[in-house]
């Protein structure tokens, strides 16, 4: 499929979609908003058959985020998100808390379901807070999660039904996989292969440390974009992103995406943890940046082949920089400046504006 | 010697035993056999330790037993069982020393009971009412029979506090000899990665948001501090059932203009304000150690705490800190004011309080006495 087919797909895709669903939601007493950045950008590659919507009640004008769909695996995946989040709230092997938008109504409507959230305002986007803050807000986060560690038969048998449950295996069984992948579907990058490669003989000779800090709740897609901060509160988003795993799995998400917006907080909390944790934690947060890092090789290169034109360039010049990312992260040194820079170039040379005005309300 | 440390929970497990346990275990190994004896699928090994895990993946009964026949296999011919918390890890250890004879040690930190209750939400009360009114639910009525029966068949229970080794005394019918204090060493000290600036007139708190924080004392000293410093800021670092009440209340609205609530933040971020702070406040009116002050102390920023019990034996009045009436919001400015205006004084008390780490709350002291009570010396 092309890039172009593609985009006109989840175009009409939309279209219809809303045609129905507007009515419904109507019906239901929410009405939606004009401006909808989760349906534009790069949304269609990335995204299922499923509407991340913002409206607001009609009963009392509160904003809420409404995710909505007509196919069964979405609509699973929406029962399994609240599921999760009402677990979360009772789970009682917590240090802390944290806190989830409320639910204000899930329901189905012939072929439908919906799951509607309070929206959470925030005076300012993570980004544009000070570095201190940044560093402060994002270790709250982190360590709330790594406040609830299922150990014992009883916990176990609280989040089995629930959560996914990783361990040593499972990340390298991936890990595995991810590189296989991309060689068949990238087979003239050998030097990607090689890396991968390296990666993962790093995760297999360290079994026993990533099983050490496994069994803790983490977020695997632990970024600026999904949290909101209102007052001094933060609020995880897209609880479906939750599962029992490595202890630095969230961290790893969230230092290598940072490491491209602000590069001095990726650096800190690589501090952090190098000055005040166990070398052996230091070495497993290594491990599961290796990870993640490879993971979004394999990502883009699955995606690869459903784009054209700028965004084939752009997401190779991805698989290029993550693959640079894994090779400093295996010398135990940082990702270059000038290579972060030259990416960014590139990305805001070949992002369309629709993508570049998404971009703006996430982070 | 030989030490067996019996542990609910050890690293990579999150709490003060964990850490406490294997801080203690790095120290003593140069010179003792250590082995520990914890709960744990999976553990961050010391060199030159042994860690015997009993999995934690059994039903509660089985883990028991599994516990106790380890105990049992390790403390043949060990010198000392030290058990940190008396329920989880102290059944099983009066259990094996009824087979091996080994004296038993209890570290109590905490009621484990009321912290049950706690961590349910609950709170009632503080430990000092539970111990002694004993208004005990029954989710944590075996809780506090365990814990009960534990300090009693102990040869020594370990408390960090001299004021709880006589609320132990009088509330739990401990026999005096039996029972000694030993103060907690402060936690590992963090590192920021960044620096951090003084702000004049800034006090700090930590505390749980309970009746018995007293905070709204400390918010209506800030007031009347701040018609001589109008920049004063009282800074509020923890979470509690109090929080509503003194953030967002109307009738609490005018006290409120000189204090920022934090919530509950990052050991790493408290320690940030508690850096950027001119003093570090305690207003408490029960508290039951010291233990609280010792990073102020360790940080080098003067100590204003009540005159209570367990935060008294911290320090020495007018040497390293300034003791001051509980709920009495003009000598709790008075104090602080001393500090603002006086940089001898707070110098003085800087290093008096410097002096009072070393000495008391160190490591080194901390270790000694654990050592002397083990060969029974005291």
């Amino acid at each position: 499929m092309t890039t172009l087919g593609k985009k006109e797909q989840w175009e009409t895709y939309c279209a219809q979609q809303l045609a129905v669903v507007t009515p419904l939601l109507i019906n239901e007493g929410f009405v939606l908003e004009t401006e909808q950045p989760h349906l534009e950008g790069e949304r269609y590659v990335l995204s299922g058959p499923k509407l991340v919507l913002y409206g607001s009640r009609n009963s009392d004008n509160m904003r809420v985020v409404i995710k909505i769909t007509d196919n069964a695996h979405e609509a699973k995946e929406l029962e399994h998100e609240r599921t999760m989040q009402e677990i979360l709230r009772t789970i009682d092997f917590a240090y802390h808390t944290f806190h989830a938008p409320r639910e204000v109504l899930f329901g189905r409507h012939e072929a439908h379901t919906f799951y509607i959230t309070e929206y959470i305002s925030q005076e300012k986007m993570f980004l544009e807070h000070t570095l201190e803050e940044q560093f402060f807000l994002a270790l709250k986060a982190l360590e709330a999660q790594e406040g609830s560690h299922a150990t014992t038969h009883k916990h176990l048998a609280t989040i089995r039904k629930t959560f996914e449950v990783y361990e040593a295996p499972r990340y390298i069984q991936n890990l595995a996989r991810y590189r296989d992948e991309v060689t068949t579907l990238l087979p003239h990058t050998k030097d990607v292969h090689q890396v991968l490669t390296q990666a993962l003989h790093m995760l297999e000779k360290n079994t026993t440390l990533l099983n050490v800090y496994s069994s803790f709740l983490t977020h695997w897609d632990f970024v600026p974009h999904n949290i909101r901060i209102h007052g001094r509160d933060i609020y995880l988003l897209d609880h479906s992103a939750i599962r029992f795993g490595n202890k630095y799995e969230g961290w790893a998400r969230f230092m290598n995406f940072i490491m491209l917006y602000h590069p001095k907080l990726e650096r800190a909390l690589n501090t952090y943890v190098g000055e005040n944790r166990s070398p052996s934690e230091y070495a497993t947060l290594t491990l599961m940046r290796l990870y993640r890092l490879s993971e979004l090789v394999w990502f883009y290169a699955t995606k690869r082949a459903q784009t054209e034109g700028d965004l084939r360039v752009l997401t190779d010049a991805r698989i290029n920089l993550w693959t640079k990312a894994i090779e400093a992260q295996l010398t135990g040194t940082t990702l270059d400046t000038t290579v972060i820079a030259a990416y960014k170039k590139t990305r805001d040379d070949l992002r369309d504006e629709d993508e570049k005005k998404r971009q703006q309300t996430l982070h | 010697m030989r030490i067996v440390i019996a542990t609910p929970l050890f690293p990579p497990e999150l709490g003060s035993p964990a850490e406490y346990v294997s801080s203690l275990a790095h120290i003593l190994k140069s010179e003792h056999t250590v082995t520990i004896v914890t709960y744990a699928n999976h553990f961050e090994p010391i060199e030159g330790v042994l860690i015997v895990p009993v999995s934690k993946s059994h039903t509660l009964p089985v883990r028991l037993l599994l516990y106790t026949r380890a105990l049992i296999q390790y403390t043949r011919h060990a010198d000392v069982l030290y058990v940190q918390r008396a329920a989880a890890s102290g059944l099983p250890a009066i259990l094996a020393s009824w087979f091996t004879r080994v004296p038993v040690v209890v570290n109590y930190l905490e009621d484990e009971a009321w912290e049950r209750l706690q961590h349910a939400s609950f709170e009632p009360e503080h430990q000092g009412t539970f111990r002694k009114h004993r208004n005990i639910p029954g989710a944590v009525w075996s809780i506090w029979n365990v814990q009960h029966f534990v300090l009693r068949h102990a040869k020594r229970v370990l408390v960090p506090s001299t004021f709880i080794a006589q609320e132990l005394v009088n509330n739990y019918g401990l026999h005096t000899e039996n029972v000694h204090t030993l103060f907690t060493p402060p936690k590992k000290q963090l590192n920021l990665p960044f620096p951090t600036k003084p702000v004049p007139y800034r006090i700090f708190m930590n505390t749980r948001l309970v009746p018995w924080s007293d905070v709204a004392t400390a918010m209506r000293a800030s007031v009347l501090l701040a018609h001589t410093y109008p920049d004063v800021e009282l800074v509020v670092a923890g979470d509690g059932p109090e929080r509503y009440e003194l953030e967002q209340s109307e009738h609490m609205r005018e006290v409120r203009t000189h204090t920022t609530f934090l919530g509950r933040v990052s050991k790493a971020e408290e320690l940030y304000y508690l850096r950027s702070a001119e003093v570090y406040l305690s207003t408490s009116t029960y508290a039951e150690n010291p233990n609280i002050l010792l990073e102020a102390f360790r940080e080098c920023i003067p100590v204003v705490a009540t005159n209570v019990p367990g935060l008294r034996e911290g320090f020495e009045h007018e040497k390293s800190g300034l003791l001051i009436p509980p709920a009495n919001a003009e000598t709790c400015a008075q104090a602080i004011e001393r500090i603002f205006s006086d940089t001898h004084l707070k110098q003085e008390l800087v290093t008096g309080a410097q002096e009072t780490l070393h000495t008391t709350f160190s490591w080194e002291a901390h270790t000694m006495r654990l050592l002397e009570i083990f060969q029974n010396r005291i």
